[in-house]
């Protein structure tokens, strides 16, 4: 079924080239994106990016409505658009959260035109009875981000799938909902917010992946960690790393690749995270994943907290080369290069492979 | 092991301790006298004790008291200032006129500077084409970031009102999907019912300027008639706060400027107003500048001293060594910087780099793209827009590169200079501060060194009164 998608940025657009590298019923074939977003979208996509959202309807079965950063600033555009493809007769996926009101007026108005209208923007979290703590038995290649800000979507959908295409039964847990349309669960962040205790919640997620793994007996589970993982100092943590801390608690990870951004940190002094990270989280850190941006530190100083700014993709290139000459402890991705997910994805497999299996 | 080599450093000391504070590891350090005397070279090495001597080497092996200075000085951002005002400018300040209604004593606009120093108020205001083009360069120039801020300045920007409906359509339109946040300096005289509803309906973020109560503000800010302008704008402060949701009050503001003729006691009881107890309006004070104005502004010894107490019983407020103080809620911020800056001197840096810049110098256009009536560029609205050194680049041929990387890079104007001082990371003077005239000038960038010292020094020594404070006056339960 040919779809298109709205509202488009490049938060989305991992997700999307997912989608259609994957042999699915589903296939993305324009983005319609605002204007001004245009501008900074790369065109190197697998799907037409346009502006205009009633031509491109036209085109198409579905209209699919994803979860966007900014949703709350273009709301009442987000339900006009909704209700121009559910009164063309559209199939509507909607992982956008709406208002009640709204949702009910929304599915009338598809019952009303018989089309399918299938809202995903509910958040609530699963009802799990039994809350004993369970090892996974199922390899977990985690995926997290050294500061809140860096995007480690892009790393998600391309190891999920790299590792789809390798054959393996790989199952995705992504703290965006946007990844449900690739059959990924979303990570239940509201749990986070809860008041519940935190071994309580420790227990919840633990729980909540186990039951998925039940469900699925999957070769691999792909968790992407919440927030940021590290500090750039110690009053500069947007949640002090409390989130993806309680998550490590609640799983066991066998390979873990961390995002971060350009010239973070003099390349021989990376192990120095991988200590971190064997101490405060458990495991250590198998593989970075440069990302094009950098942190702004004039203004991460003044307004306290990481501010990161996009880099062109040479500089990339550049500290990639520099941390591959002076530390052969880690695997280096460009986020951008597909041959780097490749050999990332080896790496992982010939690391986990050689792994001695008890039972 | 002896400091061979002059170390970078700069000596203080208080009432009970003796400190230096360390250019290369930005952070202060407490000595006893005797090495307070070494290192102002008072004494010899050799008359230190064996305790001394060692203390030296443990700083030394640190990377305390190091000699080394900026090689060259260059802003870090030198390279990257095409990649940044590319893509991620974030406020957009809109002059929407030139006019104003007030004659406040203090505004350099209002002075007659006979244009030397600063441009004076006139009826010139904006075009609608002029504010088109300067929103669609900003939102080309700003594409990268999720959130944009379109400013409305003046003159009295309400005088535009008209201009700034137009403008807030078109952002909006434009802007969909980014977190747009509007907001205006203003005077607070002009309102009207329906402006009132509309700045409501927008999220207007909005800054009143009020110098304290009607007997001091009205000494400056006055009508064209010569009468007070208080009691129309706090009427007009109160119908916009009502008018606000709950959520949306903390939007409105207030800027007080502080001048020489103003008594702090006066001033301050501004906060014994009921209104402004009960809302809790949010207050940012500056004191007046006179940077274009021909005159200088004298503050008299009195207001100095009372500047000083209120400073210190904020201090002593903040450690709680005086219950029940009632003081303007805004020494709460500044004992909040104060603390901040305490922690930063605390923990230090690691290194200093080979190249480097004072602190002062902003990326021109990067926090602030300020558009005059006419299209011209400056980097923020307190430059001077009668200079041309200043000015860099205009809505049709958009940024002049030349000169935003000229502007990064005045201190090398004075770069021998810079990379000797130190107070080199904290300096506060910026680009403006290099203006003689419409030409940039190294003489006139340190004719205000004074300034930027004195700056440090306050700081510095602040930082030490809140240790001692916390350490030395153990007397305390």
């Amino acid at each position: 079924m040919d779809c298109i998608v709205y509202p488009c940025s490049n938060d989305i657009m991992p997700f999307i080239e997912c989608v259609n590298s994957m042999e699915d019923e589903l296939r993305i074939t324009k983005a319609v994106c605002t204007e001004i977003c245009k501008r900074t979208i790369h065109d190197t996509y697998s799907c037409e990016i346009v502006t205009d959202f009633d031509a491109a309807l036209n085109e198409v079965e579905c209209a699919i409505i994803y979860d966007y950063v900014n949703i709350i600033y273009m709301y009442d555009d987000i339900i006009e658009k909704l209700t121009l493809a559910l009164e063309r007769g559209k199939c509507v996926l909607c992982y956008a959260a709406l208002n009640p009101d709204d949702l009910e007026s929304l599915k009338n108005l598809a019952e009303d035109h018989d089309t399918e209208f299938v809202y995903f923007g509910e958040i609530k979290l699963p009802e799990i009875t039994e809350r004993t703590y369970e090892k996974q038995e199922c390899v977990v290649v985690g995926i997290g981000k050294l500061f809140d800000g860096i995007n480690s979507d892009v790393i998600f959908c391309q190891i999920f799938k790299k590792f789809k295409a390798e054959g393996y039964n790989v199952i995705g847990i992504s703290t965006s909902k946007n990844a449900e349309i690739m059959g990924c669960y979303t990570l239940p962040s509201s749990i986070f917010a809860s008041v519940a205790d935190e071994s309580e919640k420790v227990l919840f997620l633990n729980s909540y992946i186990c039951d998925i793994e039940l469900r699925h007996c999957p070769d691999i589970i792909l968790l992407q960690f919440p927030g940021g993982m590290s500090m750039l100092s110690e009053d500069m943590g947007e949640d002090f790393n409390i989130r993806s801390y309680t998550l490590s608690r609640a799983v066991s990870v066998d390979y873990f690749v961390l995002a971060i951004p350009v010239y973070v940190s003099a390349p021989e002094n990376l192990t120095e995270y991988s200590i971190e990270y064997r101490y405060k989280y458990g495991f250590n850190i198998d593989a970075f994943a440069i990302s094009n941006s950098e942190i702004d530190l004039n203004v991460t100083f003044v307004s306290n907290k990481v501010e990161l700014q996009s880099t062109p993709d040479k500089d990339i290139e550049s500290y990639q080369d520099e941390c591959i000459e002076k530390c052969d402890k880690f695997i280096f991705c460009n986020v951008h290069s597909d041959d780097d997910y490749d050999m990332l994805v080896q790496n992982c497999i010939e690391t986990l492979s050689g792994n001695i299996e008890v039972i | 092991m002896q400091v061979h080599e002059k170390p970078f450093i700069h000596l203080y000391r208080s009432a009970r301790e003796y400190y230096f504070y360390d250019v290369n590891k930005d952070s202060i350090v407490t000595i006893n006298q005797n090495i307070y005397n070494y290192l102002d070279e008072k004494i010899n090495f050799d008359e230190l004790s064996i305790d001394d001597k060692q203390y030296i080497e443990k700083l030394l092996e640190d990377g305390y008291l190091s000699n080394k200075h900026f090689t060259e000085i260059r802003h870090p951002m030198t390279d990257k200032i095409r990649n940044i005002l590319d893509g991620h400018c974030k406020q957009l300040i809109l002059q929407v006129t030139q006019s104003c209604n007030l004659i406040c004593s203090y505004c350099p606009y209002a002075a007659k500077t006979n244009n030397v120093l600063q441009r004076d108020h006139s009826n010139r205001s904006m075009n609608w084409e002029i504010a088109k083009k300067s929103i669609d360069f900003f939102a080309e120039h700003s594409k990268f970031n999720q959130e944009v801020n379109i400013s409305f300045y003046g003159g009295e920007p309400l005088i535009a009102f008209e201009l700034i409906k137009k403008c807030v359509a078109y952002c909006k339109k434009l802007f969909l999907g980014k977190h747009c946040i509007f907001n205006m300096t203003t005077n607070g005289t002009l309102f009207t019912d329906e402006m009132i509803a509309y700045l409501s309906e927008n999220h207007f973020e909005v800054m009143f300027s009020i110098d304290g109560p009607a007997s001091v503000h009205d000494i400056n800010r006055k009508k064209i008639d010569h009468s007070g302008s208080f009691s129309s704008m706090f009427n007009n402060l109160k119908k916009l706060y009502s008018a606000y949701s709950e959520q949306d009050r903390q939007l409105i503001h207030a800027n007080m400027v502080l001048s020489p003729d103003n008594d702090l006691d006066d001033v301050y009881s501004l906060f014994d107003d009921p209104f402004i107890k009960e809302t809790g309006l949010h207050f940012d004070v500056v004191v007046a500048d006179d940077q274009f104005l021909t005159e200088r502004l004298e503050f008299p010894d009195e207001f100095r001293s009372k500047f000083k107490y209120y400073d210190f019983l904020s201090l002593i407020s903040e450690l709680k060594l005086i219950d029940g103080l009632q003081l303007p809620p805004f020494y709460k911020n500044l004992m909040l910087r104060l603390k901040h800056n305490y922690i930063q001197y605390k923990h230090g840096r690691v290194y200093m780099p080979d190249t480097g810049a004072p602190g002062g110098p902003c990326v021109p256009g990067l926090n602030r793209l300020f558009v005059t009536v006419t299209g011209d560029f400056f980097s923020c609205e307190r430059v001077s827009e009668v200079s041309d050194c200043m000015c860099i680049g205009n809505v049709n041929d958009g940024f002049d590169y030349e000169k935003t990387g000229r502007l990064l890079n005045v201190a090398q104007d004075t770069a021998e200079k810079c990379k000797n001082c130190y107070a080199i990371h904290h300096c506060t003077l910026c680009q403006s501060y290099s203006d003689d005239q419409g030409v940039l000038s190294g003489k006139k960038r340190m004719s205000h060194c004074p300034s930027s010292y004195s700056n440090i020094d306050n700081e510095i020594m602040k930082c030490i009164l809140l240790k001692e404070a916390k350490t030395v006056y153990s007397w305390r339960s």
